[in-house]
């Protein structure tokens, strides 16, 4: 019998494509330029935030758009902690898990009963209070936010140089990734894929949802908690412009680029949602609106993403439901539509 | 595992596995279920029938948790459960299967029966993310669990396909095997033949059959008579959510009132 | 107890903004179940519109005020009417069962349309032409200026406007059919299509009439200028109940006087989070809001 939650028949490139990002990872901070290193660093934070958020969206099927919130509430501990305190870097992750955790189970609790889509408006707002809150409470520093936070050590090694940062989030991104895989095909990933699936059916199969969500949310919490941790020594100053609703947005997008529920996805996503900007800089002006466009495109054209978990499906037969409908209701009137819903049919 | 010795009387031998006392169910002016009362016994077939409208599912959903009675009360192996979230009900021993399949369609064959046996697992949030090695036996014990009920209701070799794919009665068979994974000690099928033809008909028989003989009670909302008349112990007859009779198939058969509210309308052959 | 007074008059004013957007917020919630993400980006695309007419106005030399503002209200208004059907033609159409597709393609067609704002006008704070002085009527020893009486009444005459068409009219009454269930209306002969068309092109127009008016209230506007409002109408709309006409007007009116008070009476940095709490304290406490009872109607 195959393990719970195989991934798909891989096809041929997808294989390759993998080898190809290892490779590159391993050899990016031998032979690349310290420019090029801090952009892959970039991607290993949003990998992290990914794989965090696509516990929430991908498995457990909740949307959450004030995301972050929890990025923030880690890099703040770890800044506050480190600064304030001169405590060491490793003894503010819990710390830093904590809070975020808390925070998940604060803003959840009372919440995660409701409709999906006031849930994302719920977020939202918590994630807009978190950085309103960041920007005007003294101990956060205001809108300059705290600086001059020290770098992370290992005994007498100190984490400073390009590539030891690189190295350093690769080890979170491992661990995550680690835990992310596990939790997929254990009992709880099972418990997530059917309360996404029906609810009331994972009820009458003994599963209480409201639980199961909550512990997707402050999972997910943490794991934002922990790249923020990582982000604050990486960049040793932190302020309110990092945590902003774009931030989220963005975030969203690596795992809906890549694929909601897969983990490869997320890792490509996190790739192209660094990398295309870096490389369209001299196209700033235009960058943030092709962003926009991009994200409606990718809705209409690839809802289940670049590198789909076997569940990407969901989505695309809903996209199919919608086309068939509007169909159908060209045939009360609408010349017109007839015509798009044809061209669409045929394309 | 599965068993919670604790919550049952100690020694007494309780005559009935269910009661239900005076259930009401109030949907605004609407009265769907008036004053039912009836006992399920240990190990017996007991099927609820009656025209479309009855209350039928009404009951079952009180029953389930899925629907809070207006009033009345039920008693499942000595104490009381009405009100219980559905989830609480099953951990108590109570499965279910809806009218409408309610498969999670999209997961495998398999994976439906393993979220079946969440109840009777433990894995934490910690054991998930760092795959023990407990975590990792009781994985194990999932695979073994699966199988068997894959077996039990002959779907052996259909565990790698998704639930989806299943043929209609393949499908019904696959939402019994998920219920039955819960350890339940009542089952509860709703009508459970609709939509399948005679031969698989045959076979759900058969397979109510082999679950009685396994010990597990089973209640049952059916319209096909062949299949009522053919397993039932004893039947309950429900008209505009009143109970109008009670007793052995043979009896029911002859019962003035029950073939007043049936031919009275015409869907007996339904 | 002055302040007090002057604080409900600016919140009458800035609710009947929230309101005028909450509408069509609530409508399209109403009918397809989709909070409409680019609605706070559809006002600000109005109030640019506005802008835009103004300044072909004073080329044409007709600089009136009232003539010139009742034009740029109605061409802004035409405009983004039509631009509310496009986005829901190209943006939401295809993706109606796609729950969580069809949100993301929201919030991909608020970015778009802010960032498109950003590029073809300016990055910066536009200045909006200064037509209505401060002058007014005293009413009970408070300084109203002629502007908010026009911003409120004219708000309410749209607000009975658009109540006499959802429940008076046959356009009317297929859109709270639709409400209630979509395959029954459509198997009923009502165009649904059509209907969800109009829907948005009403709605956009609601929130082209609050930018271009707040335009005139603040003189100045900027491609931002939609996201937070937007957010704040939202949430006016679930405080009145989602789906909900009535609701979205008392929900707007109830949060403008509710910032208001606050900004007046503790501090306007902490103004935004003002409303960000009412929302989750609402959606937990009574999530159907304050009208839900009516949410089997919808409309």
């Amino acid at each position: 019998m195959k393990p719970a939650s195989a991934p798909p028949a891989r096809l041929p490139y997808q294989a390759a494509l993998a080898a190809i990002v290892v490779v590159i990872a391993l050899a990016l901070p031998f032979f690349g330029t310290p420019y090029l290193i801090d952009v892959g660093t970039l991607v290993l934070v949003y990998v992290m935030l990914g794989l965090g958020l696509n516990i929430v969206v991908g498995y457990a099927g909740l949307l959450d758009l004030g995301y972050a919130a929890f990025f923030a509430i880690g890099a703040y501990t770890t800044a506050y902690f480190m600064v304030h305190y001169h405590m060491a870097f490793w003894p503010t992750l819990p710390i830093a898990a904590a809070c975020t955790a808390a925070s998940g189970v604060i803003i959840g609790t009372p919440t995660l009963r409701l409709r999906s889509d006031y849930l994302a408006i719920v977020t939202l707002g918590f994630g807009e209070i978190v950085r309103i809150a960041a920007t005007n409470f003294n101990f956060t520093g205001g809108p300059e936010g705290i600086y001059g936070i020290p770098h992370a050590r290992i005994g007498a090694l100190i984490i400073r140089s390009t590539p030891s940062l690189y190295w350093l989030g690769m080890a979170f991104v491992i661990v995550i990734l680690v835990g992310s895989a596990n939790l997929a095909r254990s009992r709880l990933g099972r418990a997530w894929l059917a309360i996404r699936e029906d609810e009331a059916a994972a009820q009458a199969a003994g599963i209480y949802p409201v639980y199961f969500k909550l512990m997707a949310y402050v999972l997910g919490a943490i794991f934002a908690g922990a790249a923020g941790s990582f982000f604050a020594v990486k960049l040793t100053a932190i302020n309110p412009s990092s945590f902003t609703f774009i931030q989220s947005v963005t975030i969203l997008m690596v795992i809906v680029l890549g694929g909601r529920g897969s983990l490869p996805g997320v890792i490509l996503g996190a790739a192209v949602i660094v990398v295309l900007p870096e490389a369209l800089r001299a196209f700033d002006q235009v960058r943030m609106l092709t962003f926009g466009v991009g994200l409606v495109v990718l809705m209409l054209l690839r809802p289940q993403g670049l590198w789909p978990s076997r569940y990407g499906r969901i989505e695309q037969e809903a996209v199919a439901r919608s086309e068939a409908e509007v169909a159908a209701g060209v045939a009360a009137g609408g010349a017109s539509a007839a015509e798009s819903a044809a061209s669409r049919a045929s394309s | 595992m599965t068993a919670q010795p604790s919550l049952r009387p100690p020694t007494v031998e309780t005559p009935s596995v269910l009661g239900v006392e005076r259930l009401t169910m109030r949907f605004g002016g609407l009265l769907a279920v008036s004053e039912v009362s009836f006992t399920v016994r240990p190990r017996e077939i007991l099927s609820i029938i009656g025209p479309n409208g009855a209350g039928k599912t009404t009951v079952f959903n009180c029953i389930t948790g899925f629907l809070r009675p207006t009033s009345g009360r039920i008693i499942f192996e000595g104490l009381e459960i009405t009100g219980l979230r559905p989830d609480l009900i099953v951990r108590r021993g109570i499965a279910r299967t809806f009218q409408m399949i309610r498969l999670f369609p999209d997961l495998g064959v398999d994976e439906n029966v393993m979220i079946g046996l969440h109840g009777r697992t433990r894995a934490g949030t910690l054991a998930s993310l760092l795959h023990t090695p407990l975590q990792r036996r009781e994985e194990k014990w999932v695979l073994d669990e699966t199988r068997r009920w894959l077996g039990f209701v002959g779907l052996e070799g259909r565990a790698h396909g998704l639930a989806r794919e299943l043929a209609y009665g393949n499908q019904r068979r696959l939402e019994i095997a998920r219920a039955l994974a819960t350890a339940p000690r009542l089952v509860i099928l709703d009508e459970p033949a609709s939509g399948m033809n005679p031969a698989e008909k045959g076979g759900l028989v058969q397979l109510v059959g082999r679950i009685r003989d396994s010990g597990v009670t089973v209640l049952l909302i059916e319209h096909d008579m062949s299949v009522v008349m053919g397993i039932s112990d004893r039947i309950i007859v429900l008209d505009h959510g009143v109970q109008i009779a009670e007793g052995a198939p043979d009896e029911i058969q002859r019962d003035a009132r029950v073939i007043e509210a049936y031919l009275g309308r015409e869907d007996l052959q339904e | 107890m002055e302040i007090a007074l002057q604080q409900l008059v600016n919140g009458l004013t800035v609710g009947a903004f929230y309101a005028l957007i909450a509408l069509g917020y609530t409508m399209v919630y109403g009918i397809i179940r989709l909070i409409n993400f680019a609605h706070g980006d559809v006002y600000a695309v109005g109030a640019f519109f506005g802008l835009s007419t103004y300044g072909l106005l004073a080329l044409l030399h007709i600089d009136s005020p009232f003539l010139s503002t009742l034009l740029a209200l109605v061409v802004s208004m035409c405009c983004t009417g039509l631009l509310g059907m496009v986005l829901y033609r190209v943006a939401y159409r295809p993706l109606l069962h796609a729950r969580l597709s069809i949100l993301i393609s929201a919030i991909g067609a608020s970015l778009t349309l802010e960032y498109a704002l950003f590029l073809i006008y300016s990055p910066s704070f536009l200045v909006y032409p200064h037509l209505f002085g401060r002058e007014g009527p005293t009413l009970a020893g408070i300084q109203v200026s002629w502007l908010q009486v026009l911003i409120f009444v004219s708000s309410i005459v749209l607000m009975a406007g658009l109540y006499t068409v959802v429940h008076r009219t046959k356009v009317g009454m297929a859109m709270r059919a639709l409400a209630i269930n979509q395959d029954a209306a459509r198997l009923m002969g009502i165009n649904v299509n059509r209907v969800i068309s109009l829907t948005f092109f009403i709605g956009s127009t609601l929130a082209s009439f609050a930018g271009v008016l707040t335009g005139l209230y603040y003189s100045q506007i900027s491609f931002l200028m939609g996201f937070l409002i937007g957010l704040k109408a939202f949430t006016a709309a679930v405080l009145g109940g989602i789906g909900n006409i009535p609701g979205a007007v008392l929900g707007g009116f109830l949060l403008g006087v509710l910032e208001s008070l606050a900004a007046g009476y503790y501090s306007s940095r902490w103004k935004d989070v003002v409303a960000f709490a009412v929302l989750i304290f609402i959606l937990v406490v009574r999530p159907r809001g304050l009208l839900g009872e009516r949410v089997v109607e919808r409309m």
